[in-house]
């Protein structure tokens, strides 16, 4: 889209400043027409200024390896069997991954969280991600975007959540306080639905996607350390030094991850 | 006697045990009853989980014909998986597919609801439960989550207070594409059917803690939520709750039910306390008349109640019975009441003691020994009124009173001897072996009671004579000239010294040796026998006489009785 994280990037600048010129030449007025020109200007500059000396890190989470059969969740009266027609699915731990940047310059505004709160819905019975990060203190509000009531707790957390009911539409926020701690919502009698939320230092992360693709924006240049955070933890062993520059064309960083270096946990 | 009282005691024993086995035995009986309606409900709690099993492979199976069926839902899957959301027309496109699944499908196992969900999770259509509900994601089931990854199983949920019973399959078009979850109500009529085949035995699933389906109306929900409470926490395998659990019983107002719990698995179990209850109702105690009660008719028939041996053993205890009688008793008792009728006659002069046994020849000897003694009696020679008629009442002054209301004692003979002497045999003969006083002593009551009239002779006109032999001393008071008279007063010491020493003189003129009498022993002799008379003619006063028997110093005893107008009829 060109925008990341309220910032514009470069190519959207470019855009965004043609945008006001000719949304100005159409106009009849020259005072209104150098007036925005001006304008224009000044926030191109404003905007500009840290963005020209960021980059951005990109890549992707490769496995070594086979994960294996998908975990045992619970079972009813029979096991569950494999379908007779094609191999059942490997386990995929990448929708709890989240690529994080440590180490580098960090500039100023970047431990601050966003200005609005970051939305989480329950989407029915599952959350929209299984794992949300976010900048710690930012506001997650929690919204129950299925078609009935939910009962939603944080465990071990009572002061964020303690039995809310949400009815469809209703939405409820927390705030993150601590960094690298994962705060579970649940309902107290369902296994399901079940989200994460992780507070971070700063806001250079990023989800990894079903191919383990991942993009970080507007990272100062600087030497970072790439780590990988799986559901609660780190995944041990995986680090990686990252190079941040202003080069737009870089190579993208790969991390390699063995399974068993991913966290033996209840969902895997 | 002695066998028919054996055989009485026998027959006691025997009806004492019968009585015994007749309330005892239907304990262990109900105690069996009670251990086969236990295992019943065991065995039937087993057989449940075997047809939960058995259809839940029904309905997983249903599940994957659902995911390959000729209506392609594949087809309807794959595009919607793609899309950001799922637009209505997926949904109008997914729910007739839904429904022309479910309507081809028998009435037996036709699901009660069905989701298509796409390969996110989302739920693209629902037919027989929230129809108009699409989009939401159901990723987070973990039957759900199960069948995207390609595995076909069951659940239960709980949903909107219902158990269903759940099941899912996966749509696969090249890869996997969605999934098809199926669900039926756990209803009474689901649950009807698994006990179908179990005759007297209910069965309750229960989750959340609320009754959700019940086979029978019977209201032992709360014993059983409270008796699951104790199960929480329990280390048995689920699988093995029919078998590892102990049934309990439940008592309402007017039954009792033995009851077996068993959790159920999946979603509803780990989470929401899901589990079954399978019970039977308990056999009531019956005891001695309950059971009588419930005997039928077939069970006194000839073929299952042995009739010929009770009326064998009953015969043989009753004939056993009169047998000895008649051999004990009977004929006996008739053998000694023809001989006592032929004595009566004359026909015999003794019973016959040998032909009798036991009781009877006892009694026959103490009658012959009284006939001997009246045959010895009537062949002594009657030297006096006295032995014939008895002695005559004489009174306290000396002379008759007529027509006097004291009462008439009869008199009482006394015979002291010296101690090497003999005695007369008496039946009345008291003894005296403790107290050794050196006299034979015998008392011998006339047994006859004279008649006042007979007695006096102004009332009846006969003149009897006083007896009053010539060596006949009655001691007389030396003051008052009156008789003497012991009264059990201080003055009788008196009066025995004077009988004593006129008993001395008599026996002194008779020749007969005074050594041995001593007055002490004679007082006591005399004293005792005052008592003696005192009580058993409740008279007032004994007199003592002293005369001569048979040629031997003798003493005659005679209680008087004072009437109230102070006049005393007494016999001498």
């Amino acid at each position: 889209m060109g925008i990341r994280n309220g910032k514009i990037t470069g190519k959207s600048q470019q855009a965004f400043v043609s945008g006001l010129v000719t949304a100005a030449s159409r106009t009849q007025r020259p005072r209104v027409f150098c007036m925005l020109a001006v304008v224009a200007a000044l926030g191109v500059l404003v905007v500009s200024v840290p963005t020209a000396l960021a980059g951005f890190v990109r890549g992707q989470v490769k496995f070594d390896g086979q994960f294996g059969k998908p975990p045992k969740r619970n079972q009813g009266f029979i096991a569950r069997i494999a379908n007779p027609i094609r191999p059942v699915k490997q386990f995929d731990p990448r929708p709890y991954l989240v690529v994080v940047l440590e180490g580098g310059p960090v500039v100023p505004g970047a431990k601050n969280p966003p200005g609005r709160a970051v939305s989480y819905s329950l989407r029915g019975e599952a959350f929209s991600t299984p794992i949300l990060p976010v900048v710690v203190k930012t506001e997650v509000e929690i919204r129950n975007a299925g078609p009935s009531r939910s009962v939603l707790s944080t465990p071990g957390h009572p002061d964020l959540l303690d039995q809310i009911v949400l009815e469809p539409a209703a939405s409820n926020s927390i705030k993150v306080e601590n960094p690298f701690e994962a705060i579970i919502i649940r309902s107290p009698h369902l296994p399901h639905p079940e989200g994460r939320v992780v507070g971070f230092p700063t806001r250079y992360f990023a989800r990894v996607d079903r191919r383990g693709r991942f993009y970080i924006s507007n990272v100062p240049e600087g030497t970072w350390k790439m780590r990988l955070w799986y559901r609660d933890g780190w995944v041990e062993g995986v680090e990686q030094t990252v190079v941040v520059t202003r080069a737009r064309r870089r190579p993208e960083t790969v991390l390699r991850v063995r399974p068993n270096q991913i966290p033996k946990t209840a969902g895997n | 006697m002695f066998w028919s009282k054996i055989w009485f005691f026998l027959t006691a024993v025997i009806g004492a045990g019968a009585m015994t086995a007749a309330f005892v035995m239907p304990r262990p009986a109900e105690r069996q009853t009670l251990d086969n309606t236990r295992q019943n409900v065991v065995t039937a709690c087993t057989v449940v989980n075997i047809l939960l099993r058995t259809h839940a492979r029904r309905r997983v199976d249903l599940a994957g014909e659902f995911a390959r069926s000729e209506i392609d839902v594949s087809a309807i899957l794959s595009p919607a998986t793609v899309r950001k959301q799922i637009s209505v027309e997926s949904n109008k496109t997914a729910r007739p597919a839904a429904a022309a699944l479910m309507e081809q499908t028998s009435d037996q196992i036709r699901p009660h609801f069905t989701v298509l969900i796409d390969g996110r999770g989302r739920a693209v259509a629902r037919v027989g439960r929230n129809d108009t509900v699409y989009g939401d994601s159901l990723a987070g089931y973990d039957l759900v989550a199960d069948a995207l990854d390609g595995y076909l199983r069951d659940d239960l949920w709980v949903l909107d207070k219902n158990l269903y019973l759940i099941a899912g399959a996966p749509v696969i078009s090249g890869g996997y594409v969605g999934a098809v979850v199926i669900g039926h109500t756990l209803d009474k009529e689901l649950a009807e059917r698994f006990v179908s085949r179990l005759n007297g035995i209910d069965v309750n699933f229960y989750a959340d803690g609320q009754v959700m389906a019940a086979s029978n109306t019977v209201a032992i929900h709360k014993g059983v939520l409270a008796e699951f409470q104790r199960l929480r926490g329990t280390d048995i395998p689920i699988a093995e709750d029919c078998i590892k659990l102990e049934p309990f019983p439940i008592a309402l107002s007017e039954e009792s039910y033995i009851v077996q719990l068993a959790r159920l698995p999946g979603e509803a179990g780990d989470h929401q306390g899901a589990f079954y209850a399978v019970y039977a109702k308990q056999p009531r105690a019956l005891g001695v008349m309950g059971t009588l009660g419930q005997t039928a008719q077939g069970d006194l028939s000839f073929g299952n109640f042995p009739w010929l041996l009770l009326a064998f053993g009953f015969i043989v205890c009753v004939a056993a019975g009169i047998g000895l009688m008649i051999w004990e008793t009977d004929r006996p008792l008739r053998r000694l009441s023809a001989d006592a009728l032929a004595l009566a006659n004359g026909d015999r002069t003794r019973l016959d003691e040998e032909a009798s046994r036991g009781k009877f020849a006892s009694i026959a000897r103490s009658v012959n020994i009284r006939i001997d003694k009246m045959e010895r009696e009537a062949q002594k020679p009657r030297s006096n009124l006295d032995d014939l008629l008895g002695p005559s009442p004489v009174s306290r002054s000396g002379t008759s009173q007529s027509g006097s209301s004291s009462a008439i004692q009869a008199p009482s003979e006394f015979k002291f001897s010296d101690s090497g002497s003999s005695s007369i045999p008496s039946s009345y003969d008291q003894g005296n072996s403790s107290t050794n006083t050196g006299f034979d002593i015998s008392i011998t009551s006339p047994g006859i009671s004279i008649p006042p009239g007979m007695a006096t002779s102004s009332s009846s006109g006969l003149s009897v004579p006083p007896p009053t032999p010539s060596r006949t001393r009655i001691p007389l008071d030396p003051n008052t000239k009156q008789p003497l008279v012991a009264t059990g007063s201080q003055n009788d010491n008196r009066v025995f010294r004077q009988v004593f020493e006129q008993f001395l003189a008599m026996k002194t003129e008779c020749g007969e040796s005074t050594s041995n009498l001593t007055f002490e022993r004679f007082a006591l002799k005399l004293s005792k026998n005052r008592d003696a008379l005192m009580a058993k003619h409740s008279c007032d006063e004994v007199r003592f006489q002293v005369y001569v028997k048979d040629g031997r110093a003798a003493l005659k005893a005679t209680p008087i009785k004072i009437t109230s107008s102070e006049t005393v009829g007494h016999n001498e």
